[in-house]
């Protein structure tokens, strides 16, 4: 116990290190995949080959950039919201198990802590619009906090359904208990849960096609309008690190985790999340913005009434056998 | 009463849209049509080039500076006048020459600014005496705005990137083809085509005197087109571009395969012309510029003629940025055979 209690400042080093160095690989393979899918090169220059030191360059033009508080803005609450943003996206790395022991804090209820860690973003966002004190900022966080509260439902109803399919909320079990071969959840309800979830992970990043918090050709940058500099890119960072861990946590509930042939584990679940990101990434940058109340419809018409019928088909399907 | 010009039978669009709308169609079959585009394009290799390292091969009549033929500029002002953005300097003087009746102008200076210049070509369409040409060359930036102005140093230096007009078409007006004959010819010697009036007289000057001395023997190293009173006759030939060989230099060139007639360098000393190396043009067969096989595209016949120009002049194409033989290769051999 002691020793673990001496090891805490060690872990919680290690886990933050990963949530921020995690976010070079991404932002690289963000530029390069959407600028091949536009039959472009992207950064080719810095570091020397194929621009692999473009995201260190960003990093430090945004550094540089003058951090600008508007003088009618609630400076204190202005200030505070990209941490606000920051701190709970990087904190879901701490639960997330990389392989078989090899975890920042193993937990009974991991995946509660993962849903419920995800949902502050919504309060960041309603800080940064209303503390900005402008039209763009008050709309966009007005969107935001809608999407996010209508997401929020798809997205617990699949990932509480494979719950019930394996019956605990620890990520590291929710791995042990899918069989080999990997993956296979009883049809058609890990299918359902699976689309749930992917479909819900777009909203609560707010990514096309659901970024219309953000829609920069109505509302230039929704709640970050009136952001500049270090802060601007706090929410940047803390959308890449909730694409990160919504990947990470995609790939424990329906992708297997670790497991996986020949490769050790750590390679496997590094591969299978690269590719449930490169999925992301592919779909940002093809499918276009829906519109608000089509958003709103889609969730509440559509994916809250099918996680709601998948749930009770899980109960019976449990009860049954 | 049916309105006359409407299209009655649509029967056929109609059983076409009613085929689309039956066909089944996944549900959001959109976004997976669109995502397999994207992927498509994501895997396919991007069509960037690398500016400064990778280079486009460019259409050989490109239009991007304005070259000046110094010697053909009679300081007649037409150029600077017209031009819309004031960007064209001219200065010049008049002079006795000895034997002239009328003092004629000399250039002192000619400049353009290109940091004005708008790229109308309205200079280039002006000008009564083919001074200014479009050039295909393009990197003339500078970090200031002096740098910008360009002097004529430069400007003729571009003229070595215009090409020779372009033959006419084959059934021309007879004068017409003589006209643009003689032209052509004109342009095939000297640098590469640009029209050499002094280079032209200076070889004229050189043959006499060399004649005189008795040096050596009178037309042996100036072939029979740089002699401005047999180039009208080499015209007169029917097929454009294939004058007779007159001289041994000329028919040594195209067929310098076989070393043993290749004229040496002392042979040559006398043409101004930047000494044509011996070229290896193989045993490619005669290009008619204005007689093209048909059933090839605007680039190919573009590198057609190009090659059709050295093979007159019989030096060898250029191997950069492409090899016009290797890239021609499958059109000559279908030429050939």
């Amino acid at each position: 116990m002691s020793e673990s209690l001496l090891l805490l400042p060690v872990r919680g080093v290690v886990v933050f290190l990963v949530a921020l160095l995690s976010q070079i690989p991404l932002l690289y393979g963000l530029l390069k995949i959407s600028a091949h899918q536009m039959d472009r090169l992207g950064p080719m220059y810095p570091g020397r080959f194929h621009g692999i030191g473009q995201p260190i360059a960003e990093f430090v033009k945004w550094i540089q950039k003058e951090d600008i508080v508007p003088r009618t803005a609630d400076a204190p609450v202005f200030r505070l919201a990209p941490l606000v943003a920051l701190l709970p996206a990087f904190g879901v790395f701490a639960v997330i198990p990389v392989a078989p022991g090899l975890v920042g804090a193993e937990s009974e209820l991991a995946l509660l802590f993962v849903l419920a860690l995800s949902a502050v973003g919504a309060i960041a966002v309603v800080m940064a619009a209303y503390a900005s004190q402008s039209k763009f900022t008050l709309v966009g966080g007005l969107r935001a906090v809608g999407q996010i509260i209508a997401y929020e439902l798809p997205l617990v109803l699949g990932a509480i359904s494979i719950a019930m399919l394996a019956g605990t909320l620890s990520l590291t079990e929710i791995v042990e208990a899918q069989a080999i071969p990997y993956a296979l959840w009883p049809f058609p309800f890990g299918a359902i849960a699976f689309l749930l979830f992917v479909l819900s992970c777009f909203a609560e990043v707010l990514w096309p096609p659901f970024d219309m918090p953000v829609a920069e050709s109505e509302i230039i940058a929704g709640p970050y309008t009136e952001y500049s500099g270090m802060r601007f890119i706090f929410f940047y960072m803390s959308e890449f690190a909730h694409v990160i861990a919504l990947s990470a946590v995609g790939t424990l509930l329906f992708l297997g985790g670790w497991r996986g042939p020949i490769l050790p584990p750590v390679i496997w679940f590094v591969l299978k999340v690269s590719a449930f990101v490169v999925f992301f990434i592919w779909a940002r940058f093809t499918l276009p913005r829906l519109r608000e109340d089509q958003l709103q419809k889609f969730a509440w018409k559509l994916l809250i009434p099918l996680g709601l019928v998948n749930v009770l088909g899980i109960a019976v399907f449990k009860v049954l056998t | 009463m049916k309105a006359p010009n409407r299209v009655t039978d649509d029967s056929a669009i109609r059983e076409v849209e009613e085929r689309q709308r039956r066909r089944f169609k996944l549900p959001a079959f959109g976004i997976f049509e669109s995502m397999k585009v994207t992927l498509r394009t994501m895997l396919s290799k991007a069509v960037t080039v690398q500016y400064p390292e990778e280079r486009i091969e460019l259409p050989e009549r490109t239009r991007g500076v304005i070259a000046l033929l110094e010697e053909n500029c009679t300081v007649c002002m037409l150029c600077s006048k017209d031009c819309p953005c004031w960007c064209i300097y001219i200065e010049g003087h008049k002079v006795q020459k000895p034997g002239k009746r009328k003092p004629v102008n000399e250039l002192d200076r000619f400049a353009i600014d290109y940091g004005l210049c708008m790229y109308c070509g309205i200079c280039v369409e002006v000008c009564p005496f083919d001074a200014l040409h479009w050039s295909p060359y393009f990197e003339y930036n500078s970090y200031t705005y002096e740098g910008m102005i360009h002097e004529s140093d430069v400007l003729q230096e571009w003229q070595h990137h215009v090409l020779p007009p372009p033959p006419l078409v084959a059934d021309a007006d007879p004068k017409a083809q003589e006209l643009q004959q003689v032209a052509h010819d004109k342009r095939l010697d000297g640098v590469w085509g640009v029209i050499r009036e002094q280079d032209k007289k200076d070889a004229y000057r050189a043959a006499e005197t060399a004649a005189a001395a008795g040096l050596a023997p009178p037309t042996a190293g100036v072939s029979s087109d740089t002699l401005p009173e047999e180039a009208p006759a080499s015209s007169a030939v029917q097929a454009p571009a294939a004058p007779e060989p007159a001289t041994a230099a000329e028919a040594a060139a195209p067929q310098a395969a076989e070393p043993a007639t290749t004229p040496s360098d002392t042979e040559r000393v006398s043409t101004p012309a930047p000494a044509a190396p011996a070229a290896d043009l193989g045993d490619i067969p005669r290009i008619d510029p204005n007689n093209l096989p048909d059933g090839i595209g605007p680039v190919e016949r573009g590198r057609l003629k190009k090659l059709a120009e050295f093979q007159h002049r019989g030096e060898a194409p250029p191997t950069d940025p492409v090899d016009l033989l290797a890239v021609l290769k499958p059109i000559l051999d279908q030429m050939r055979g």
